[in-house]
């Protein structure tokens, strides 16, 4: 090992960095790099027999080859389990019925924003190693993720819908749907993680993405358009789950 | 690359460990400090098992040197905040020895380039590394960053100027 580790940088025309001589541009580095040493046969080989027992010389399960799928494929299988999620609410508790006309359209566009949001977390969240890290558009998305469910809740020209007493009775109900919707959703994207340590940006997207969608879900059933009721039993979902997220990152690191 | 791409050949994989191996060990224990080698071993580790789990991702049309250092740079970026907190390397090249195998071909010339690539910033550090020492064109550089291809000869141009003053060569 190691023949190839001997040659020379090249500078930014593609000639090597010792025959340059007065030739040296501005970025130019400093002289010849530093010869790399190849790896101790020793090393190497305890190095070779820990990553191929991580890697081809492991069995394969299904967890590692839906790891190895590409990010579109793990984002398809992300918003199938939100599809199963939605249609069990839809089976289960209904949804809302009085949304029609106009409201309709600001209803259809509050949802695709949320959708939109979400799907760009989820991205940022699973998109690969091979690829520069999306780690600016994830902390923007979170914090968005954070603010826009609240802007939406707090918005009530947004919604038709009336105050029920049913739901107010059940306030913690709304907030108990869309921890676990938005739980589910969120392990889901978690599990199809490739790091064993996902970076932190990666775990609070997947988990900002399953508050989003917990939050859409709770605005498609629940009639309710008391601010307080949607701020405080929807839009703290996603507040919730990316703090959970947070102190398990925090504890995930300090052990 | 195809052949363990496409059918996970393990005498393909093996054969791409042994040829980026050294290389990667040797691009995370630049400025990684006295703990350079142990921390730079579990980041190669971690390194091949995302190209394992990558491996369909990998485009044939393209090379894949930078590919593979698209991966080590973010594993460096996203894993590796553990043994940057271990940066300090020592000020003078005469000191003792590093630990281990990295007494052996740890030069006194080469502590003190480690000791002046510790003083960048990490986005200077990462261009000169990948640039330097490893021999990516700018252009090549600039995708795997993110980044334009000016955006990165500036952030050479500065490196290298703070190399040059921190090496004591004329600017």
């Amino acid at each position: 090992m190691g023949g190839e580790q001997q040659r020379q940088a090249k500078s930014a025309t593609g000639e090597p960095a010792t025959q340059r001589g007065s030739s040296a541009t501005r970025f130019d580095p400093p002289g010849p790099a530093p010869a790399t040493e190849p790896l101790p046969d020793s090393v190497a080989a305890a190095l070779w027999a820990g990553i191929r027992a991580e890697t081809v010389g492991a069995k394969e399960t299904v967890g590692k080859r839906l790891k190895a799928l590409p990010v579109l494929a793990r984002m398809g299988i992300v918003w199938g389990m939100a599809l199963v999620i939605a249609s069990i609410v839809a089976l289960i508790m209904g949804f809302r019925p009085e949304v029609q006309g106009a409201a309709a359209v600001r209803y259809a566009l509050g949802m695709t924003g949320l959708v939109v949001l979400a799907g760009t977390l989820f991205y940022a969240s699973l998109r690969g190693l091979h690829r520069p890290a999306m780690g600016k558009v994830a902390w923007f998305g979170i914090g968005l993720a954070l603010v826009l469910p609240a802007v939406l809740a707090a918005w009530p020209s947004l919604w038709t819908g009336s105050v029920e007493a049913a739901h107010l009775e059940t306030g913690y109900g709304c907030t108990v749907l869309g921890l676990v919707t938005g739980a589910v959703v969120s392990l889901t994207a978690f599990a199809l993680q490739r790091s064993t340590s996902p970076a932190p940006f990666r775990v609070l997207s997947a988990l900002a993405g399953g508050g989003v969608i917990a939050f859409g879900l709770l605005e498609l059933h629940c009639p309710s358009r008391d601010p307080a009721h949607l701020v405080l039993g929807h839009a703290s979902v996603v507040l919730a789950l990316v703090g959970l997220g947070w102190a398990g990152a925090a504890m995930w690191r300090a052990r | 690359m195809a052949r363990y791409r496409d059918r996970g050949d393990e005498a393909a994989f093996r054969a791409l460990f042994e040829r980026y191996a050294g290389r990667l060990e040797a691009f995370f224990s630049r400025g990684l400090g006295p703990r350079g080698r142990e921390g730079a071993l579990d980041l190669v580790q971690k390194t091949f098992l995302h190209v394992h789990r990558a491996r369909r991702d990998y485009d044939q049309e393209r090379p894949f040197k930078p590919w593979i250092y698209t991966i080590a740079l973010n594993v460096r970026r996203e894993e590796g905040r553990r043994f940057m907190r271990s940066r300090e390397v020592p000020v003078d090249p005469q000191d003792g020895p590093e630990i281990g195998v990295e007494a052996a071909v740890s030069s006194a010339s080469d502590r003190l380039v480690r000791r002046a690539l510790g003083e960048l910033s990490d986005s200077q550090r990462e261009v000169v590394l990948l640039h330097w020492f490893e021999g990516l064109s700018f252009p090549e550089i600039a995708e795997l960053l993110g980044a334009t291809v000016s955006a990165v000869k500036v952030r050479a141009h500065r490196a290298y100027g703070e190399l040059r003053r921190l090496l004591g060569e004329p600017g």
